[in-house]
């Protein structure tokens, strides 16, 4: 498809969610599109705030903050992406647990949640109750959103674009990204051998990667064994939304190609490289 | 969805593909996006020894440039672009201020990201030419995203910070 028989398109950017997210929708009117574009903006904020482990206010603190047997009523995006780290927990036995929070504040990544109740080392997802918006703990557990808020900001933004009428965007935050109307995008997967360009070409879904960094970068953890992800492995996930794509990117860093029943669950592909091995795909990969 | 993968040869590329480069916004649209029917009146600065020591003081932050690209709008407004440097990007950004002071819009209106010791030349696009399962692949195609090993906005955060010292420093004292 010649480049000249593509929609226009509006495209902005903005510091958010610790990174640069960027937002592009088909442009059928300039006003309108901007409008869409800072309407998507101001839901990325939104949920940043809520899901922010360092934010005080936010539902996640206020959350972390619970004592065994108190109830908390939380904003029904935290709850929505609360329900599905729960599910994945449990599709994943527990290798994506989003009670990570202890470990990481132990391990330095993280500061201890002022005003928090200890942390039950024995604690985990299994602790963790929801019913409707409102949520309780059989132990004190600290949450952390870190790997899956981001993905969730994305289909969020997704949603509100598709709210206001655009039908073809694509809302990348660093990397991880989703794109819907029929459009598709070529990804270069950071990762490889230097004279290799890997590249994934993604219509109608979302695509995340995680790991391949050095260590001034995010640790992951295998919530089930609690030990640290080592350094040098990298994946993408392929998925329909980006909230899954985020969080499985953990769970086929934790667990490799045992993934793989996790990833069918979802409707999710894995593309994964380390030194030894070179790229493998893991799941229904194409 | 549906998804490919490609493993590339960088030598099956016309050129490699170490830059990546977007251009979200140009400064009359981010005039129009910030300051929408509002008259604006370019109002650049030289920043003097001791007006970079005082935002150097005030932020931590050192302007990159003792050139100042700022447009005060009718409504009293602030509109101002600058560069931010990052280990591996380079960002030119538009801070908007209400008559306040307050921040009204922060906007990246250009990123350039060289990395991995493959940058050759100048401000390219890594456009795609290689070749897939021996088919030429669709032309004119950029590949505008990268995924994994997510860069920090902390310049971004850092260079916000300069800006709203090198107001409250330098243009809200000059209009009082």
């Amino acid at each position: 498809m010649p480049l000249s028989s593509r929609p226009a398109f509006l495209e902005r950017a903005q510091p958010l969610l610790g990174t640069t997210v960027a937002v592009r929708v088909a442009r059928a009117d300039a006003a309108a599109g901007h409008a869409a574009i800072d309407a998507a903006f101001r839901e990325i904020a939104k949920v940043h705030r809520l899901m922010s482990f360092h934010d005080t206010d936010s539902d996640l603190s206020r959350l972390n903050r619970l004592g065994a047997m108190e109830t908390v009523r939380l904003d029904p995006r935290t709850a929505e992406v609360l329900a599905l780290a729960l599910e994945l927990a449990e599709q994943s036995q527990g290798a994506f647990d989003p009670c990570v929070g202890a470990r990481a504040v132990a391990d330095g990544d993280l500061p201890p949640p002022p005003g928090a109740p200890a942390a039950d080392p024995m604690g985990a997802w299994r602790d963790v109750h929801l019913d409707g918006c409102e949520a309780h703990f059989t132990r004190p557990v600290w949450l952390d959103f870190g790997g899956i808020a981001k993905g969730y900001a994305v289909d969020r933004a997704i949603e509100r674009l598709r709210a206001l009428g655009v039908d073809q965007a694509c809302v990348n935050a660093g990397g991880d990204l989703r794109v819907v109307g029929g459009e598709s995008e070529l990804v270069r997967l950071r990762a490889g051998s230097a004279d290799t360009l890997p590249i994934v070409e993604i219509t109608d879904g979302a695509l995340a990667s995680s790991g391949g960094g050095d260590a001034a970068m995010a640790r992951h953890y295998d919530g089930a064994l609690g030990d640290q992800i080592p350094l040098g492995q990298f994946v993408s996930v392929a998925a329909p939304t980006c909230v899954v794509a985020d969080a499985l990117t953990k769970v086929v860093l934790a667990r490799g190609p045992a993934a793989g029943a996790v990833l069918g669950f979802y409707g999710a592909k894995a593309w994964a490289f380390d030194a030894e091995l070179g790229w493998r795909s893991i799941g229904a990969a194409s | 969805m549906k998804t490919e993968f490609m493993l590339l040869g960088l030598a099956s590329l016309a050129a490699p593909a170490g830059v990546h480069a977007t251009t979200y916004l140009s400064v009359p649209q981010v005039q129009a996006l910030m300051f929408p029917g509002e008259a604006l009146k370019p109002d650049a600065r030289t920043l003097n020894d001791a007006q970079i020591a005082a935002i150097h003081k005030d932020s931590g932050e050192t302007p990159p440039s003792r050139e100042l690209k700022a447009w005060r709008a009718a409504g009293g407004g602030w509109l101002m672009v600058d560069e931010v440097v990052g280990k591996h990007e380079f960002i030119t950004l538009a801070v908007g201020l209400d008559a306040a002071g307050a921040v009204k819009g922060v906007e990246i209106m250009d990123y350039r990201e060289a990395y991995g010791g493959q940058v050759r030349g100048g401000a390219w696009r890594g456009q795609f030419t290689g070749k897939r399962h021996g088919a030429p692949l669709r032309l004119g195609r950029d590949i505008q995203n990268i995924s994994g090993a997510t860069l920090s906005s902390k310049h971004v955060t850092d260079g916000v910070r300069r800006l709203l010292a090198t107001h409250a420093l330098v243009l809200a004292p000059s209009v009082s």
